[in-house]
């Protein structure tokens, strides 16, 4: 049982509709312990799998060809090496126990991020930050309300991606120039069935409301309140996270592997504005989502 | 038009001379005149032929021996079928829909026929005996009518798009080579391919109306309406040694004109942006393969047709025939930009329209004179066009000759000598994989330019003929001498010896060189400390197990791969220390793909 003040209680000036993102976008910079924490929950045990993997490559290191295949980025040296494999510990344990860790520490990550979900919400649509233990109410609070809308939301996109499939298909059979145009605005609209699922997240948590119909109600009544917005928010936020996922790729590509500092150096905070943009999105959901009906039934809970 | 003809922009009359040739034409062996119908709806051609075989040995012929390519697939019992298992290439055999070939009729032209008896239990080949034999000098006539059903597609042949499409390959009675006083013909084995003489052919095709048709040589004159609706067109081919057509009612045309050769590619409407890739790689293929090897079709060819096979008809790809080929076998036109093996496989068959098309060596009794050289050119082919890379996905770059490579090193104990069906499970990298990495090698110990110079010598001297490896090796010794020549026979195309050049750390940590196998190749070897590097020869007379007493900061063997052969490149070298910044960094590298893989941002 969460203590009242433990729960999420929004303040009536978020309910102003201007500026209402701003003010919102801010709180991700003004609070950065969830962006410390998201970044964190991949980056610690990615650097542990990291190192599990080379540790027991010594020996490759010492072999020409190897290097050369990491700076020519060339797979007919590395599979050369790979078919001929120096003396030395073997690869096969480590590699085989990352491939088990790797899914494993998907799924723990993803159920952590869950969690951290509501105490994240909750963290943007106070006043004021919350305590670590109001964040920590807040997450239990909310987790297995999300747990029950993830499938929910699942089913959704699935039913529309298969529908999209289809009419693609059918469309295909026609023109192939529409068959790609169909699976492009397929894919769009399964986008965002997914983004009007995150939103009902955010509608749940800023109107204290764990009935998950009626947030996917309360999400689809912001989107239609302001369709050019949500749009917006969606489009500019896949655009920034695609940017930066190439932008860290390509930096990558061009830096040479021995430069392992300059390469830490720039893609970490590529990573670092990866998670930051994850978190502008929720921060600007929860704007969205207060700003088209204050959370007056939240206040009850005072 | 009832009849849409790819060839239409080339219509000569029969006999028309068609380009100038480069090279002395030798007379003409074996001619064919065939008035063949397709029926799409039973997939099944009905035919009479008229075969011309001249001897031009100085031995009579007292038989004729023909072969009956289709009876392959007749069955899942037949010879071809349990050596192959029965699939080819991946593709399964369907034996609701098989194909055969029966000749229903064989006479002399005065009407006198001839009995035929089977020489094998399949009835891949047919012996017809004759009332007397054929001098040297004098020409055999035989005329017959035959039947041939095709199977759903397999093994390069057949009918698919639930009979829209028909790639007819091997489709009618072809005769064997005579020479040395007997008929060269074996069996159709699974792994073999096929031997003919050069002829004139001149052929005759009934389809429905509205097919698209490509075909082996040009069509000549207009089409012929029959009372049936069906139309009919004549095509003509000179100094080939096959005949081979392909159709469809869905067949869309690329075509370009390039070097004085009209280039056609047909495919299906939904494969336009892989037919500009098989259009370019034949454009550039081309070009190149000519400056190498003297003109497309000895100069005898002005036309050029690829075939880009439809989805469910990957069995008929990636074959080649005179004047025609076909691409598309297993999805390579599926695959992504990036991803070059339809390029890779156009360029291949590309390189058979000289090695085999026009030096026409004995596939079935020595694959790797064809296979080989043609994988050596295509290699030589991507290495021109795309710096040797097959795939530069993700930004990693995978060359075609690597994949040779892995196949050679996981069998690497087999001489590339030897008929099809002898080499077994060896086959492929006794075709392919040795032969293109024994002429890598080959090319690198004496140099482009003379390996230009041998390459043109064998290709001009053999233009219409038919060299056997002896042909190749005088003139190997000929152009590059003796010694290579008996080395490059002797210890790699005869032979089932292996290289493995390593550097070897030893007890006291010093290290020494060591060649393992009975191969060698003389290399050079580098060494790197204190920033300097130093290079010395490593002749093949050089004692075995040259040591260093002192380990420099890095030694490589052979630093530019010169011995495509070596069996372990990544023994070939060593470092005395681990690079530790690299290891840093691939730790970080590491980091940032598991923190995609995780989702970093959700």
């Amino acid at each position: 049982m969460i203590e009242p003040q433990d729960r999420v209680v929004l303040a009536p000036s978020v309910g102003r509709a201007q500026p209402w993102l701003k003010t919102f976008l801010l709180r991700v910079v003004q609070r950065p312990w969830p962006w410390l924490v998201r970044y964190f929950l991949t980056a610690l045990p990615a650097m542990a799998i990291g190192v599990l993997l080379a540790l027991p490559m010594g020996a490759w290191f010492r072999l020409p060809l190897f290097l050369e295949a990491l700076d020519r980025r060339s797979l007919d040296d590395l599979l050369e090496v790979l078919l001929h494999q120096p003396e030395g510990p073997s690869i096969g344990f480590s590699f085989v126990g990352a491939m088990v860790l790797i899914p494993l520490i998907w799924l723990a990550v993803h159920l952590i991020g869950l969690w951290l979900e509501g105490g994240i919400l909750a963290t943007y649509a106070l006043p004021t930050a919350p305590t670590w233990r109001a964040f920590a109410a807040a997450s239990s609070r909310w987790f297995w309300r999300f747990v029950l809308l993830a499938p929910i939301g699942i089913v959704i996109c699935a039913v529309l991606a298969g529908g999209a499939a289809g009419v693609a298909w059918l469309a295909g059979m026609l023109n192939a120039s529409l068959a790609i145009v169909a699976g492009l605005a397929g894919a769009a609209v399964v986008i965002l069935a997914g983004a009007w699922v995150q939103l009902a997240r955010a509608a749940m948590v800023v109107h204290e409301d764990g009935r998950i119909f009626h947030a996917l109600g309360e999400a689809r009544r912001t989107i239609v309140h302001r369709p050019l917005v949500f749009l917006a928010l969606v489009v500019s936020i896949l655009a920034l996270r695609v940017l930066l996922t190439w932008l860290g790729g390509a930096l990558g590509a061009v830096v040479p592997m021995r430069a392992w500092l300059l390469s830490l150096v720039i893609q970490q905070p590529v990573q670092m504005a990866l998670v930051g943009a994850g978190l502008a999105r929720r921060a600007a959901e929860v704007g969205l989502v207060t700003g088209l009906r204050p959370a007056q039934r939240a206040l009850d809970h005072v | 038009m009832a009849l849409t003809l790819v060839t239409s922009s080339l219509i000569l009359s029969a006999g028309e001379t068609l380009a100038q040739a480069s090279v002395a034409v030798p007379p003409d062996v074996a001619s064919y005149a065939i008035d063949a119908r397709y029926d799409p709806e039973t997939h099944t051609i009905r035919a009479t032929e008229t075969l011309t075989y001249t001897n031009r040995t100085d031995i009579a012929i007292p038989d004729l021996v023909l072969h009956l390519y289709l009876n392959a697939f007749r069955s899942e019992e037949t010879l071809w079928m349990r050596e192959a298992g029965p699939a080819h290439r991946g593709y399964g055999y369907d034996a609701n829909a098989p194909g055969w070939i029966r000749i229903d009729e064989i006479s002399l032209p005065d009407g006198t026929g001839l009995s035929t008896a089977a020489v094998d239990t399949d009835e891949k080949l047919v012996r017809a005996i004759l009332p007397r034999p054929v001098a040297p000098g004098e020409a055999l006539v035989v005329e017959m009518a035959f039947t041939a059903q095709l199977p759903r597609v397999f093994a390069r042949t057949g009918w698919a798009d639930d009979g829209d499409f028909v790639m007819a390959g091997q489709w009618f009675p072809k005769a064997g080579v005579w020479e040395q006083g007997a008929w060269n013909a074996h069996p159709f084995h699974a792994s073999s391919e096929f031997y003919a003489d050069f002829g004139a052919y001149d052929v005759a095709l009934t389809l429905p109306e509205g097919w698209v048709v490509a075909t082996t040589g040009v069509a000549v004159g207009e089409p012929i309406s029959n009372r049936d609706g069906t139309p009919t067109q004549r095509f003509a081919a000179q100094h080939v040694i096959d005949f081979a057509w392909g159709a469809s009612p869905h067949f869309r045309t690329q075509s370009t004109m390039s070097g004085g050769v009209h280039m056609e590619v047909l495919h299906y409407p939904g494969a336009r942006a892989a037919a500009r890739r098989v259009m370019q790689a034949t454009v550039d293929g081309l070009q190149l393969y000519g400056a190498w090897y003297g003109p497309y079709g000895g100069g005898l060819s002005p036309e050029l047709t690829v075939i880009l096979t439809p989805e469910d008809a990957g069995g008929a790809g990636g074959m080649e025939y005179p004047t025609l080929f076909t691409v598309g076998a297993m999805g390579s036109k599926f695959a992504p930009a990036c991803f070059r093996m339809l390029e890779v496989e156009t360029v291949h068959e590309l390189a058979h329209q000289w090695f085999q098309s026009v030096i026409a060596t004995n596939e079935a009794e020595a694959p790797w004179l064809d296979e080989g050289f043609a994988e050596y050119s295509t290699t030589r082919a991507m290495d021109e066009l795309f710096g040797g890379a097959m795939s530069t996905c993700g930004g990693w770059t995978l060359s075609y000759l690597a994949t040779r490579r892995l196949e050679y090193v996981l069998a690497p104990e087999t001489p590339m000598t030897g008929t099809a069906w002898d080499l077994g499970d060896a086959w492929v990298t006794a075709t392919y994989s040795k032969p293109v990495l024994a002429l890598m090698t080959l090319e690198r110990q004496v140099g482009e330019a003379a390996m230009a110079t041998f390459l043109e010598t064998y290709a001009g001297r053999y233009a219409f003929a038919h060299p056997t490896e002896a042909d190749l090796r005088a003139v190997m010794a000929e152009t590059l001498g003796d010694d290579i020549t008996a080395w490059f026979f002797e210890d790699i195309v005869e032979s089932t010896a292996t290289l493995d050049a390593q550097v070897k750390v030893t007890e006291n940590d010093s290290i020494s060189l060591d060649r393992a196998g009975d191969l060698c190749v003389p290399v050079t070897v580098r060494a790197v400390d204190d920033g300097e590097t130093v290079e010395s020869e490593w002749p093949c007379d050089a004692s075995e197990g040259a040591d260093l007493d002192e380990m420099p900061a890095a030694v490589v063997i052979d630093p530019e791969r010169d011995a495509a052969l070596d069996l372990n490149l990544a023994n070939n070298g060593l470092r005395q220390t681990a690079d530790r910044a690299a290891w840093l960094g691939l730790i970080v590298r590491a980091i940032r793909v598991l923190q995609l893989v995780w989702g970093a941002g959700g």
